[in-house]
């Protein structure tokens, strides 16, 4: 498909839609078969942009040049490396928390086995408990149904917390993980 | 002079004088950004407008536009440059939103057989003719009229906004004024009288 061109195409173009009278450039519209249809849809896409503002310009423009150059501020001033960087002593000190609570939990059990012991023995409820498994131990088959139920239901609810713990430990660190990678990609695409 | 806290910590050090100057010419380019938006957000908004036709579309990338031009903008360069920067990364992101949802306006597939009642238009407060005609458009069509007839782009910056090549920007323009220019006639515009 052959095109017919004018190499002053761009120039009418640009200085009508700048709403330059140049009457140079609209003798040349007139008399160039290109430019005339140039200049007449030219003539009828500003008028529909006119149209188009008036329409508009009852909208208040939201959101104001301060405010956006707030937004563009803000969104500039998030460094992914040195989040990371401001963050590596909580996660570190979180660690050295979890270790020595385990260590110490540990020594004291240890130490301090007999006293521990006791006071367990002394709480309400428990000594019933040793009791109830003290006696099923003995008779074997002939222990109640409730004395059977009182060791995997105790065993269960301790691995129900136990898990509960490691996974909203580990939930908590991967949406951290997650929300610094989201930030990677798009600064990654901005930067593209 | 407005500082932000970070600045505000670096004072009392030995090289406050560095943080000064940058937010000063931070206070210079949001000066600068004022008056700029005032002049473009209405066109650009506009742009957008006409091709999406979608009022919540067009305040999303209106602003996402005008955020990923503050972040690359460089504030040395002539206004024309500016502000064909802002027009292309509109149409970036119109292009991008138009492919991600598959976005398929049933004036695309129909052209030009009376895509919006003449009622609605005049609610809208537009000619209802020059509306549809419009619209009857493809987005990209639209977006081409707008940029080279209502902006006055070149080919050549044209084609950097939409990511074609300069020659296929004038054999589309050139199409397009035809088919357009046809249109326009058949809706009792009378290009010749206007010439």
């Amino acid at each position: 498909m052959k095109t017919a061109a004018c190499p002053m195409e761009d120039q009418v173009r640009q200085g009508l839609a700048e709403g330059d009278g140049d009457p140079t450039l609209r003798d040349h519209a007139a008399r160039c078969p290109v430019c005339r249809d140039v200049l007449a849809v030219s003539d009828w896409m500003l008028r529909f942009r006119d149209l188009t503002l008036d329409e508009m310009k009852a909208d208040e423009l939201r959101p104001t040049s301060g405010e956006l150059w707030d937004l563009a501020r803000a969104g500039r001033s998030i460094d992914l490396v040195a989040a990371r960087r401001a963050l590596k002593p909580i996660y570190l000190y979180r660690k050295i928390a979890w270790f020595v609570s385990a260590a110490g939990s540990a020594a004291l059990v240890l130490l301090e086995f007999e006293k521990i012991k006791s006071l367990l023995a002394s709480l309400l409820g428990l000594d019933v408990i040793a009791a109830m498994l003290k006696e099923g131990g003995k008779t074997g088959a002939s222990s109640s149904a409730l004395q059977l139920a009182v060791l995997p239901a105790t065993l269960g609810l301790a691995g129900i917390l136990f898990l509960v713990l490691v996974t909203s430990s580990k939930g908590t660190r991967a949406k951290e993980d997650s929300s610094l990678r989201i930030h990677k990609e798009f600064s990654n695409k901005e930067k593209q | 002079m407005r500082q932000t806290g970070a600045l505000r910590l670096s004072d009392s050090g030995p090289d406050h004088a560095r943080p000064m100057m940058v937010s000063e010419r931070g206070q210079v380019q949001r000066d600068l950004f004022q008056p700029f938006y005032v002049r473009v957000a209405p066109m650009l908004r506009g742009y957008i407008f006409r091709v999406c036709g979608d009022q919540a579309l067009t305040d999303d990338i209106f602003q996402e536009s005008f955020l990923r031009f503050l972040r690359t903008v460089r504030w040395n360069a002539p206004e024309r440059q500016q502000k064909a920067l802002i027009f292309k990364i509109a149409a970036r992101l119109i292009i991008d939103n138009f492919r991600r949802i598959k976005f398929n306006p049933p004036d695309a597939a129909a052209p030009t057989e009376d895509p919006e009642p003449a009622a609605i238009a005049r609610q809208n407060g537009l000619e209802p003719d020059m509306k549809s005609v419009f619209d009857a458009l493809k987005p990209r069509d639209r977006s081409l009229l707008w940029l080279a007839y209502v902006e006055g782009y070149t080919h050549q910056e044209i084609a950097g906004m939409t990511g074609l090549n300069a020659k296929s920007i004038k054999v589309l323009l050139f199409r397009l004024r035809e088919s357009f220019g046809a249109s326009l006639r058949s809706k009792g515009y009378g290009l010749e009288e206007q010439s």
